[in-house]
């Protein structure tokens, strides 16, 4: 199944979050991640996933900070804030509710 | 092997990013790209294809710098609210009900006289109180996170309009107004304005750098 734009822009935050709850990890990573956590569905490019990032890490959701990787590459790791975790929690609620309403209102049961 | 971060750099010419800014976050997407090309590369893929290939991840190159330029914005549009519009607003208000509040206690201001022409009142328990309003200014400023400029700033913010105002309005209404210019000299007028203003100034300054040093040490201290 294929995710429009708008839904996709939506869930970007909480997607970004919830990968990171896991541990750090660099942007390819938090790109490859989402990608394979979500069976495809969801495939980040670059013009979507780094202004999601970097919208999180001014509201200090989570942070980033340059680390050397093996073979002297260097890398921007980023890292679950505590204020970061304390709003995932209210955010999958907020899209657990509104999966909900839309079962309802859309009358699709899971199969 | 492109050279990736000269790619990003010259697809995001056109974006409104900061020199620093664009220098980081060429460097990070050039990382991106790389590890994308690598892994690509395990996988089988001849060089070029590839490179093609990481750079479909892209997307849009004018959509991301814009994007981009759009998240960074958006964070300092939040930050300078909270780093000197709402800190400074708190002192503007401060300094005013100072400034009530000593004309309820009955302070007499003190008139300013240019060319023998009355120009402006200072009330000088007010203009002694007023370093409290600077320090007030710079404390909540700093508490928001903010960087010594912004702090200085915001604790100087009430007399910023105060200096539009004589730098804008006084020149305008001493050419319009004729029987102002009979009287005064415009240059005399303005030299007192600017004066009272300094003197405002220095005072929520002084308030300012005392209350935002004692921060950073303190903080400093904790740290």
């Amino acid at each position: 199944m294929k995710i429009g734009a708008g839904i996709k822009r939506g869930t970007g935050e909480l997607a970004v979050l919830s990968v990171l709850e896991t541990g750090p990890l660099h942007g390819y990573e938090i790109a490859r991640r989402i990608e394979r956590d979500s069976g495809g569905s969801l495939r980040f490019t670059l013009a979507a996933l780094y202004p999601t990032l970097y919208r999180l890490e001014k509201a200090r959701s989570i942070q980033g900070n340059w680390e050397t990787a093996r073979g002297g590459r260097r890398r921007r790791c980023y890292r679950l804030t505590p204020a970061g975790r304390k709003r995932l929690a209210p955010l999958r609620r907020q899209w657990s509710e509104l999966f909900q309403v839309l079962r309802r209102l859309a009358g699709v049961s899971d199969a | 092997m492109p050279d990736w971060q000269d790619r990003v750099r010259r697809e995001l010419a056109g974006a409104v990013l900061e020199a620093a800014e664009r220098e980081e976050v060429s460097a990070e997407l050039a990382a991106h790209l790389e590890e994308a090309c690598q892994a690509l590369l395990a996988q089988g893929f001849s060089e070029e294809s590839a490179a093609r290939r990481a750079l479909a991840e892209v997307g849009d190159w004018h959509a991301l710098g814009a994007n981009i330029a759009a998240a960074k914005r958006e964070g300092k549009m939040k930050d300078g609210w909270k780093w000197l519009v709402l800190p400074g607003l708190t002192a503007t208000l401060v300094a005013g009900a100072l400034e009530m509040l000593f004309r309820a206690l009955g302070a007499r201001p003190l008139t300013v006289y240019a060319s023998g022409v009355p120009v402006f009142l200072v009330c000088l328990p007010w203009l002694a109180s007023l370093p409290l309003a600077g320090a007030l200014g710079a404390y909540l400023s700093q508490r928001a996170g903010a960087e010594r400029r912004w702090w200085l700033v915001s604790s100087v913010f009430p007399i910023l309009p105060f200096l539009a105002a004589v730098l804008l309005a006084l020149p305008v209404s001493l050419l319009l107004d004729p029987h102002l210019t009979r009287h005064l000299t415009p240059a005399a007028v303005l030299a007192c304005a600017l004066l009272a203003i300094l003197l405002c100034g220095l005072a929520l300054l002084a308030g300012g750098l005392a209350a935002g040093t004692a921060l950073s040490r303190r903080s400093a201290s904790r740290s």
